[in-house]
């Protein structure tokens, strides 16, 4: 299917400081693309501190989008279903890591779970040291992370509405039920393409860490933290493993982008 | 008795108390915002009342007591589990489930096995007849058929009271009177309430009616003698009637608008309420007096001119003719105009209301 440019309705110097913007943001690859050593490439990203954080970002992104998902969809489903008093409150508050610097939010992590922390003794005691382990790694990306699985979700139940599940509720099915038959399946765009930015986020999150977890190759050491740490010593390493978290980012929205695209390819048979 | 509720939820000003025989069809009519949907939500646990109770089947839906200090009345079945299947203007089928997914929901639901329920969804998806439909989804069925599908669905649930909101109201004209002959077909023998604007499916499809209004039943009856006797301005206009109350006399009828109506004899006793219903098509206008002494002659102000298939239907706040085009343009009527509206004593029905 061949599209045709029209520009109907749109000033032309919209589309211009567009164009610019666009380029503004596209710039920078291809900057990163010009630099890299290609002969090298493969060397470069192939060290063993390399693998050893690309396989440690690979894991933990995964684990906290899995947290993501199993507290998340509870707390859309209960923000986008529910009213109780100081709801808005709530709902700014869960959404607040969007907003924090990361920095900030690994201090306030290191604060609850560190060794002195709020809870930090209750895991000690349990055998669970948190702080500077690759568990820290998990819950500070999960920090970060879940306002995006959240507000995605949150959204599209909310335009979903709630007459599928009362017909659910009227055709017999437990609330239970509903939630796995009905609800979930309706959303499930929303919530995979949430899940993937969850995930993206996860891969790229750097501050939080640091501060929280530490930089122990193998350990906590994940590949934002690796391309930080090279950028001192062996610039090259750092461009080349830039150019592999840019190819793993670009290859998740463009999951993303085709699981939101879902309903709109349904909706277009409908009419 | 199957069904019987008495429910009130002051903030929409509702109060109503109703019950549907075993196998009885009840169409519920009434302007918009009259509190017919408020009743179906109430009656399907989707909306709670302050007060009341509703039984179903002898399994008691809900409970509430109207003061909150007597604790020992309160009880409410979640919807899942009242067996009352809704059936709205939406079709509202499960679009990530195929035909014979969505009809097999409820038996699914309930705990049938896999099985058990797809052949009790092939029967019902059969009893509609949309046994074609199985396989697809339903972004690819047209509004009749997904219609179709859904009144399938909602039966398979087995449900003790079947709720029906306008269920022909979204649909093309074309697709109505299938859907109509359809549920005329599956409703017979089955308790069910009826939402409806139309006058043909209360007559086809319900054995009773209630006109609300404001919150409550205003009327309640058979349903031909709803509509041939009305005793509700809104009844009579479905029904194409018009519509004069007031108290009995001797020899006719004196309207509370003072108008003193001659009747055809009747036993209705004098000096009770009483009504008198008239079809338009039997009452003339004209623009002097009329002088017959047999005929009742009323003036109005022309409020409307209505054009109705080969009549022009002129109406009066409390009267309608049907007269010729040619009639209306020999007397130059516009709104707003006096005229005379007359009739035959012989052509009024009156019964006490």
């Amino acid at each position: 299917m061949k599209r045709t440019a029209t520009l109907a309705g749109v000033p032309r110097w919209v589309a211009v400081i567009a164009l610019a913007g666009a380029i503004f943001i596209l710039l920078p690859l291809v900057a990163v693309i010009n630099r890299v050593d290609w002969p090298q490439f493969i060397p470069l990203i192939s060290s063993e501190s390399s693998v050893a954080a690309l396989l440690l970002s690979l894991r933990t992104a995964v684990a906290s989008t899995v947290l993501c998902i199993v507290f998340g969809v509870p707390i859309a489903i209960v923000l986008a279903r529910t009213t109780f008093a100081g709801q808005r409150f709530v709902r700014s508050l869960v959404l607040l890591p969007l907003v924090l610097p990361p920095v900030v939010g690994g201090i306030a992590l290191l604060y609850t779970f560190g060794r002195r922390g709020l809870l930090g003794q209750t895991f000690d005691v349990l055998g669970i040291p948190i702080a500077f382990s690759t568990t820290a790694v998990v819950l500070a990306q999960t920090f970060v992370a879940i306002p995006f699985l959240i507000l995605s979700l949150e959204g599209a139940l909310r335009t979903a509405g709630t007459r599928y599940e009362a017909v659910a509720a009227t055709l017999g099915a437990r609330p239970t039920t509903v939630l796995f038959r009905v609800t979930i399946p309706l959303v499930l765009p929303a919530l995979i393409s949430g899940a993937i930015l969850s995930f993206a986020r996860a891969l790229g999150e750097f501050g939080a860490t640091l501060t929280f977890a530490g930089s122990l190759q193998g350990v906590t050491r994940t590949l934002p933290l690796e391309i930080y740490l090279r950028l001192e010593t062996n610039p090259d390493a750092a461009v080349a493993l830039s150019l592999v978290l840019v190819a793993v980012a670009v290859f998740v929205v463009g999951l993303a982008y085709r699981a939101s695209a879902v309903p709109t390819a349904r909706a277009r048979v409908a009419s | 008795m199957t069904f019987a509720i008495d429910a009130s939820l002051a903030e929409r000003d509702f109060r109503v108390s109703l019950e549907v025989g075993t196998g009885e069809t009840v169409a519920v009519l009434g302007p918009n915002g009259a509190g017919k949907s408020t009743l179906l939500s109430i009656i399907a646990g989707l909306l709670r009342p302050d007060f009341g109770r509703a039984e179903l089947d002898g399994s008691l839906l809900f409970d509430i007591a109207a003061s909150p200090r007597d604790g020992t009345r309160r009880r409410y079945l979640q919807p899942h589990a009242r067996g009352v299947s809704l059936l709205a203007q939406d079709p509202l089928l499960f679009p990530h489930l195929t035909v014979l997914e969505n009809v097999a929901f409820g038996p699914r639901s309930s705990g049938s096995p896999r099985r058990d329920a797809r052949s009790a969804a092939d029967r019902w998806l059969a009893a509609v007849d949309a046994s074609e439909f199985a396989s697809r989804h339903p972004a690819e069925l047209s509004g009749g058929q997904a219609q179709r599908v859904a009144v399938a669905r909602a039966l398979a649930a087995e449900p003790g009271l079947l709720l029906l909101d306008e269920p022909m109201a979204a649909l093309d004209v074309a697709a109505a009177p299938a859907l109509r002959k359809t549920l005329k077909r599956v409703l017979a023998h089955r308790s069910a309430l009826i939402v409806t604007h139309e006058l043909l499916d209360a007559l086809v499809l319900a054995d009773r009616v209630i006109v609300m209004e404001h919150g409550r039943i205003v009327e309640s009856g058979p349903t031909r003698q709803v509509f041939e006797r009305p005793r509700t301005r809104f009844a009579a206009e479905l029904a194409g009637l018009v519509l004069l109350t007031g108290v009995k006399t001797v020899d006719g009828l004196l309207t509370s608008g003072g108008v003193d109506i001659r009747v055809a004899g009747s036993d209705v006793p004098s000096g009770t309420a009483a009504a008198v219903a008239l079809r338009p098509s039997v009452v003339m206008v004209s623009r002097e007096r009329p002088r017959h002494p047999s005929l009742t002659v009323i003036e109005g102000c022309i409020t409307d001119l209505e054009p109705r298939g080969d009549v022009i239907r002129v109406r009066s706040e409390e009267l309608a003719a049907d007269i010729s085009p040619a009639t209306v343009a020999d007397l130059d009527l516009t709104n707003d105009d006096p005229v005379w509206f007359s009739f035959e004593a012989a052509e009024t029905t009156i019964y006490p209301l």
